[in-house]
């Protein structure tokens, strides 16, 4: 169905009002971890950056790093069976 | 010296007694409605030989004693040569390659054994504690494939902590001193304070994320 001009412009208009959820097409959210925080980053089509649009928690948030350091004790249980 | 020769005329941390009886409660699930209070849960009582004494020293009276049982050492202990010389040693830090048998040490993955020299030195089997053998404790067979051993080594686990209410406990002093077998040496004592102390210290990683 085709739209009249005033219709489109009002449509592109609500998409770009601070209270919309709207993604125009083409354009898209990435999650960049940083830390222990998840960075929401807006991208343009052409991967340009638009700007930060959310920053959450990181759910998987042990690096490499904490994942072999820094337990306190030796997890030694599975070696020696009951 | 893992007892105290001379014991002291009261109760203390760590002591060993015998006389107290040992409570179990268990339940299915959550009782959510008092309704249902009588179905689904059981309270087991037994007497075991020997308790433990783990309220701290300046809290035992008013009546309320913490306990644990003890109870036998795990067989498998038996294969870490290192823990083979003397079981207390899981009482205290150790190194990295200490914590299991060498044959199995040399087999972990890379990535295992990076984990654990990263941690360094360390405790291993936290919830766990010896109590060094003694005459007073009854000998048992540990069974292996290569040769049985007996041993009269024990061990307390602090999952097992119960409270217990006595009115003759009223002061460490005040209370059933003829109860006492053992005293633990203040070495043995500060050992058992330290572990424990780390036991319930310790911060899960999904906290110290937030702590960063």
């Amino acid at each position: 169905m085709d739209l009249h001009e005033k219709d489109y412009d009002y449509n592109n208009f609500k998409n770009q009002g601070t209270g919309s959820h709207d993604e125009p097409e083409g354009y898209k959210t990435i999650l960049y971890t940083f830390d222990k925080y998840q960075i929401e980053i807006k991208l343009t089509p052409t991967n340009e950056f638009i700007g930060i649009i959310g920053v959450k928690i990181n759910k998987e948030f042990l690096s490499h790093k904490q994942k072999i350091t820094s337990q306190g004790f030796h997890d030694v249980d599975e070696f020696y069976p009951e | 010296m893992f007892y105290q020769d001379n014991m002291d005329n009261a109760l203390r941390f760590g002591d060993v007694l015998r006389g107290y009886i040992a409570i179990t409660p268990s339940i299915k699930g959550p009782i959510l409605a008092p309704s249902t209070l009588n179905e689904g849960y059981n309270i087991d009582v037994n007497l075991p030989i020997f308790s433990v004494v783990l309220s701290p020293c300046c809290s035992i009276g008013h009546g309320i004693i913490t306990l644990t049982p003890l109870i036998k050492v795990r067989k498998a202990f038996f294969d870490n040569p290192y823990f083979l010389e003397d079981l207390t040693r899981i009482n205290r830090k150790m190194e990295p390659e200490q914590t299991v048998p060498p044959n199995i040490w040399e087999k972990f993955p890379s990535e295992e054994k990076q984990k654990h020299l990263e941690e360094g030195y360390g405790y291993t089997f936290l919830e766990l504690f010896i109590y060094e053998k003694n005459d007073l404790f009854q000998k048992y067979t540990i069974h292996r494939k290569r040769e049985n051993i007996e041993t009269n080594y024990y061990m307390i686990d602090f999952r097992n902590t119960y409270i217990l209410n006595c009115e003759k406990i009223k002061t460490p002093e005040d209370a059933p001193l003829d109860s006492k077998c053992l005293q633990l040496s203040l070495q043995a004592r500060s050992e058992l304070r330290d572990k424990i102390a780390y036991y319930y210290a310790r911060i899960p990683k999904e906290d110290k994320i937030l702590e960063d």
